[in-house]
């Protein structure tokens, strides 16, 4: 495809960038062919559609921010999740440690089966809906979030099948006796320390307020 | 986009002013978005792709060595995490009514709201449909200069190409561009089995 010298007056008329010469040079042009004219107009209107098209579909950079809490680089960002491993390092010890103790309620049952649990036979589904209900009768299972995000789709065999990777979000409250933190003592190691749960909590909700 | 500022605050950023990043970012979203919306392939939600984008700039940015060579180095992360999503096809997709058990009925995000808009916005969307069907080297510069206050120059800076190299493509593009109108409007006028492109 090539583009004539018509064309690339047009295209400077509709970019504002025509200088007196190319507009001099249009007319000359249009005055032998009046489709010159129809071609302007054509080609303005045109930009203008694509233009709304192209600022609607980019709104939603607007919405996008840089999340400048991560700022620093790697390191900063692998500290980040340091923090988060420390705080999971802690509460499985402290599940460890309250298990150890006797405060957890235990799951095997006499004859050796985990009592409560799946019994054979039972599919996927159905135990997880029987988690669900004993969940929130014993008010350990709050709730299950109504959006299940989707990681991945894929054909299916079936054509008129998708395989898709799902994860369902489920919020739970657990007690835990003894939460810890890990904190890093005067030489460098590491020590477990009892555990405020206001900064537990506030570690929830903003992350990068965990203790170190 | 002014260069001397983009300098400045690419400096800053690269220090680890988290301020100057964040202007750094609102001032060159939007062309990065054009940039992704000519490069992504067409299963990619462009609001997804801007987030990695951002993600990968913050930690990025630590790297960059020269603050003046922002511009393009942000156009590469760009270009490689469109390339890198299609790769991935990773879509991201809502299940309706799952938590109640009710029959799963797949949502696909589609990166404009699909609700009503004004009128007007429609054919702007038809021409963008169709641009994808244009190769990305006419489909990038035509649809930078579709973002407001980008010029021949800017668009020039960034691709790094000469300001008549940019101008010929456009120019090429547009001309591309209503050839795929007019093809599409003699292939609704035409029982499908005419309309057959010539090229």
């Amino acid at each position: 495809m090539t583009v004539d010298r018509t064309d690339i007056l047009i295209n400077r008329v509709v970019d504002g960038s025509a200088s007196a010469e190319d507009w001099a040079e249009l007319e000359s042009l249009a005055s032998a062919d009046p489709g010159v004219w129809r071609g302007l107009g054509e080609a303005q209107r045109q930009h203008a559609a694509l233009s709304a098209g192209v600022a609607d579909a980019l709104a939603v950079a607007d919405g996008v921010e840089a999340p400048v809490e991560y700022a620093g680089g790697a390191d900063r960002y692998s500290a980040r999740w340091r923090v988060w491993g420390g705080w999971a390092a802690a509460a499985a010890l402290a599940l460890a440690w309250g298990a150890s103790r006797g405060l957890l309620p235990s799951q095997q049952a006499p004859g050796g089966q985990t009592a409560g649990l799946t019994p054979a036979g039972w599919s996927s589904e159905r135990a997880f809906d029987e988690y669900m209900a004993r969940g929130l009768e014993e008010g350990r299972v709050l709730a299950e979030l109504p959006t299940v995000m989707v990681d991945a789709a894929r054909p299916a065999d079936d054509p008129d099948a998708t395989d898709i990777t799902i994860m369902r979000r489920v919020i739970e409250r657990r007690r835990v006796r003894g939460a810890y933190s890990v904190g890093v003592d005067e030489l460098g190691q590491l020590r477990l320390v009892p555990a405020d749960p206001i900064a537990l909590d506030a570690s929830s909700s903003a992350p990068q307020g965990g203790r170190p | 986009m002014d260069r001397d500022v983009t300098s400045r605050d690419a400096a800053a950023a690269i220090a680890g002013d988290a301020r100057a990043l964040e202007r750094l970012w609102r001032s060159h979203r939007r062309w990065a978005a054009a940039v992704a919306l000519a490069h992504k392939p067409a299963g990619a939600e462009l609001e997804d792709l801007l987030q990695d984008i951002a993600m990968t700039v913050v930690r990025k940015i630590g790297d960059l060595r020269d603050p003046a060579s922002f511009t393009p180095w942000l156009r590469r992360i760009v270009i490689n995490a469109a390339r890198t999503a299609g790769r991935r096809r990773r879509t991201r997709l809502r299940l309706v009514g799952a938590a109640t058990g009710g029959e799963g009925a797949l949502d696909r995000h589609a990166d404009g709201d699909a609700g009503d808009r004004p009128e007007a916005l429609a054919e702007g969307r038809r021409l963008l449909d169709l641009a994808q069907r244009l190769h990305p080297d006419y489909r990038e510069p035509l649809l930078l200069r579709c973002v407001r206050g980008m010029s021949h120059k800017q668009i020039s800076g960034l691709l790094d190409l000469p300001v008549t190299t940019i101008e010929t493509r456009i120019a090429r593009a547009r001309k591309m561009l209503r050839e795929e109108v007019e093809f599409e409007a003699e292939a609704r006028s035409l029982p499908v089995t005419r309309a057959v492109r010539s090229d």
